[in-house]
């Protein structure tokens, strides 16, 4: 369980977590608004995958929740429907009652996981709203809650830009999420509609894709600080290169989730203040150091160690030069202690060896050792 | 000839009945297939593949000329493989070659996990051999040479022998039957452990308009079985070769593969090429590289 004994709420009244959904090559948004008059918000849930399994709603949104001692959330907002953004709010909708969805209500039928999670919407019973640029919404009387976006009638073809974009006023201080709002179609959309959407924290749109953020929406929002979700091993390279030398070259200062782990930026509606969370697995936590095998090179035995933060289980998977799988173990408590015979009880050869580690917290690091008889 | 034939039935029996041992034999640099003409045709490649490099591999397969090439093997080992080879005069040839597989970075580590600074591990094959035409369609040939391995500066070295035979039993057909990592291993601390055997064989058929056929299988006495076949097409000096693996009970060396060449002609062969391996868990083998044939 987390403790978060760093949050100071009387200083600090709004604080917005950004949860790492970092988990073999998964990626996805999932944030966390704990409002100063006690409300509580969700917005995204992470991915939904299997093959390998994850449920980022499962494994770091509700653990966070626990840890905060939230049993009930006033709502929950799936910006648009694709899984990796809505994916981790069916456990969420299934484990607390929620006041009210917030959905963009993008038709998108043909989605297994749309279709679980409108199913888990109906089960916990909450109110459905689709907000629709223009609309305010009542997230407590101290705030000020807008919609930018998206506007009637929805794009046809795309669902990232069906994205809600919601901006949070909280005195001076506002932030913008954007879901995967593109650039054609969505931030052209909201530039040429609303003439103020200037934010101190900007939730950099679609993971840092090239596809967003483009420099007229920059300089737009104008913010100070840059706040990516991203996977720490997603295969599309995000965020891309082009959106940090933007984000940089206007200064902005960037907080990300593969390099940062999961993080919150709390505010007294004048300054902003950035933390770190405790290990959970993500990108950000993950340090090489607390994989290793060892003695190396390995004479009679190998012990094969990890930080059981970082998972208690791990399956270890041991390739020879070969590439043949030498040893398939599935360990527990943060260690295991090998024999070096082979899966068929002989002694494995001298030679290079890669150690997978694969934790149950979906963390996978590969560690080279030798054995040397 | 017969009794070749004869030492090849003998090994193969021990094999099957000492199988099982995978994992258990050193030098695996004698099962990487070194050049990309060898991983572009998957399992088929060992035996049936033909060029200068063919010392490494099924000796009968070797042809005048030069190849060399560099890329990533398994474990992201750095692979560096040169092979040369000589006619002697029409119905011989000889050559030699050399396959190193190296990596450094590894972090050195005590009994109780600390680390102690970083070590490399380096493993290596240097052969000599030669192929002689037995008839007009069938040749035979042999190689050996000194492998080794050094782990952080502690290195053993053995012996390593190859044989093989090819054939071209019809035009636009050609086969290939090799044995490779015989010989003996190194001792390490006064133990033996076992070589990396592996009986290969493999042929590849021309099917009509560029394309070819071939496919092949290994079986390893102390290493993975594997077997696999796949297309290739050959049109205005470009070849393009896919494939598909499968290694009974390894997942991880199941896969495609597949690679490239351009062959440039003049009072030669030039000829750039690569390949790559799929790998799930660990990074894909790629390989380049360049050959002259004479």
């Amino acid at each position: 369980m987390l403790a978060l004994t760093c949050v100071q709420a009387d200083d600090d009244p709004l604080v917005v977590f950004f949860i790492d959904p970092t988990a073999y090559e998964y990626w996805g948004d999932a944030m966390l608004v704990c409002t100063p008059g006690g409300r509580n918000y969700v917005i995204d849930g992470g991915q939904l995958a299997f093959g390998p399994d994850w449920d980022c709603g499962l494994q770091r949104v509700l653990p966070l929740l626990d840890s905060l001692d939230v049993t009930y959330l006033d709502g929950v907002v799936g910006t648009h429907p694709h899984s990796d953004h809505i994916g981790g709010l069916i456990s969420v909708y299934d484990s607390l009652e929620v006041g009210i969805a917030y959905d963009s209500g993008w038709p998108y039928g043909s989605s297994w996981t749309y279709q679980q999670y409108l199913e888990a919407i109906v089960r916990n019973g909450s109110d459905y709203v689709t907000p629709r640029m223009g609309d305010s919404l009542d997230w407590g009387s101290e705030l000020t809650v807008e919609v930018f976006y998206p506007k009637e009638p929805l794009p046809p073809s795309c669902a990232n830009n069906s994205s809600i974009v919601l901006r949070l006023t909280y005195g001076e201080i506002a932030f913008l999420f954007t879901g995967d709002l593109e650039t054609n179609g969505g931030e052209d959309v909201i530039l040429a509609g609303i003439e103020d959407i200037s934010a101190d924290v900007l939730k950099v749109g679609h993971h840092g894709s090239a596809s967003s953020t483009c420099n007229m929406w920059l300089s737009a929002v104008d913010p100070t600080i840059a706040a990516i979700c991203v996977g720490a091993n997603n295969p599309f390279g995000h965020p891309h290169g082009e959106v940090v030398s933007r984000l940089l070259g206007r200064d902005i200062t960037i907080y990300r989730t593969d390099r940062d782990g999961t993080f919150y930026l709390s505010t007294d509606g004048e300054e902003v203040y950035f933390n770190s969370m405790p290990p959970t697995g993500g990108g950000g936590s993950v340090d090489p150091e607390t994989f290793s095998v060892f003695p190396s090179p390995a004479t009679d035995t190998a012990t094969f160690a990890w930080d059981p933060a970082d998972g208690d289980q791990a399956l270890i998977r041991v390739f020879n030069l070969n590439g043949e799988l030498v040893l398939d173990v599935d360990a527990v408590d943060g260690s295991f202690l090998w024999d070096l015979a082979t899966s068929g009880g002989s002694p494995a050869a001298p030679g290079l060896y890669a150690a997978v580690f694969s934790t149950s917290e979906g963390v996978i690091c590969t560690e080279y050792f030798t054995i040397s008889r | 000839m017969h009794r070749v034939l004869h030492h090849l039935a003998l090994i193969l029996l021990t094999g099957i009945c000492t199988a099982g041992g995978v994992g258990t034999a050193d030098l695996l640099v004698l099962t990487s297939p070194g050049f990309p003409s060898v991983m572009m045709m998957g399992p088929a490649g060992r035996a049936a593949a033909s060029g200068a490099f063919a010392v490494s591999s099924n000796p009968a397969m070797l042809s005048p000329g030069f190849s060399a090439s560099g890329g990533r093997w398994n474990l992201s080992t750095t692979a560096v493989s040169l092979g040369g080879a000589v006619s002697l005069g029409g119905r011989a040839s000889v050559g030699a070659g050399l396959v190193y597989l190296g990596r450094g970075g590894i972090i050195r580590r005590d009994a109780a996990g600390q680390p102690m600074g970083e070590y490399s591990f380096g493993t290596g094959s240097i052969a000599a051999g030669g192929s002689l035409h037995l008839s007009d369609w069938l040749r035979a040939g042999v190689s050996a040479g000194l492998s080794w391995e050094d782990i952080g500066g502690d290195a053993e070295t053995g012996i390593s022998v190859s044989l093989g035979l090819a054939g071209e039993p019809e035009p636009g057909i050609r086969v290939g039957l090799s044995l490779t990592g015989l010989g003996i291993p190194p001792r390490w601390k006064g133990i033996h452990k076992d070589m990396p055997t592996v009986l290969s064989a493999g042929g590849e058929a021309n099917i009509g308009s560029g394309f070819s056929a071939f496919a092949g299988g290994e079986l390893g006495f102390f290493t993975a079985d594997s077997f696999g076949g796949g297309l290739s097409l050959k049109a205005s000096g470009f070849r393009l070769s896919a494939g598909y693996t499968l290694s009974p009970g390894e997942d991880e060396l199941s896969g495609l593969f597949g690679g490239m060449s351009y062959t440039y002609e003049s009072g030669g062969s030039y000829t750039m090429e690569a390949a790559f391996t799929q790998r799930d868990n660990l990074d894909w083998p790629i390989l380049a590289g360049i050959s002259v044939s004479f």
